[in-house]
């Protein structure tokens, strides 16, 4: 989200909800809590589960405010990609399925690999180049995407699912990843390339 | 070799829907310290959080922000 002149960065309010001041974490949940429902919705079929799942997200940037790092992460990013996980976690419990595993690589600590302030507002600036980015991947491509962002599934999941080969859905799903990364990074200047 | 295998499961990987293999092998790799790999998981990142971004936001009940803040308030 761009923030103007004036406004409070999303990092700023984050330092002092790390001093436990609840209306700076009331003023991140009114710039995010509704992009976040939504994208619980988008996983969840059920608008309480969803809400349900907002809420589990800012009790946890509570928690762990204090340790969020000052220059790096990306309060945004943290927010979108908890709030991903919750929704997936309760749809995989509720379908009985194992819950998906952590990363535990020393290297990836808990917020390295997110992205930056400035990462974030540039996908935010380009949002709608972005999306027609993304439908320039064939239909049978984006449907493997969705099914793992959206519905959380493995990819032996989805090979089952769909009736294919693990094969053919592994080279699909890696192949439109790869193919979003490298146009990300065209679209956000980091390099030159057709769109 | 490695590196070019394991580029393109990044995004997998952070989401948790790589094989058990393919996971331990990205982590191994990465607990080595490669930093191309790790400059490149960051990448990955930005993919999700693309990836998660929703189409549109939805109205939240105003009761649930009062809650939030009135059980945040009292721990």
């Amino acid at each position: 989200m761009a923030v103007g002149d004036g406004v409070a960065s999303s990092e700023a309010l984050l330092a002092r909800v790390a001093e436990h001041d609840s209306s700076a974490l009331g003023e991140l949940y009114t710039r995010f809590a509704p992009g976040l429902l939504g994208m619980a919705l988008n996983i969840l079929p059920d608008r309480a589960s969803a809400a349900e799942v907002v809420e589990e997200t800012f009790v946890r940037l509570w928690n762990v405010a204090r340790r969020f790092p000052r220059d790096g992460a990306s309060v945004a990013a943290w927010l979108a990609l908890t709030a991903r996980r919750l929704a997936v976690d309760m749809r995989r419990a509720r379908q009985r399925l194992p819950a998906l595993p952590r990363t535990n690589a020393n290297e990836i600590s808990e917020y390295a690999w997110l992205p930056g302030p400035e990462e974030v507002a540039r996908i935010e600036e380009r949002r709608e180049l972005l999306r027609k980015v993304l439908n320039q991947l064939p239909k049978a491509q984006r449907m493997v995407l969705e099914l793992v962002v959206l519905e959380g599934c493995t990819e032996e999941e989805i090979a089952a699912k769909l009736g294919e080969p693990l094969g053919r859905v592994q080279s699909g799903l890696r192949a439109g990843m790869r193919f979003l990364r490298h146009r990300l990074r065209a679209v956000l200047g980091t390099w030159s390339a057709n769109i | 070799m490695v590196c070019q295998y394991l580029e393109d499961l990044f995004e997998l990987y952070l989401l948790g829907a790589a094989s058990p293999d393919d996971a331990a092998a990205v982590e191994s790799h990465l607990q080595s310290g490669c930093a191309g790999c790790l400059a490149q998981v960051h990448e990955a990142g930005l993919s999700l959080y693309f990836l998660c971004l929703p189409a549109k936001p939805a109205r939240l009940d105003p009761k649930l922000k009062s809650r939030l803040l009135h059980h945040l308030r009292k721990k």
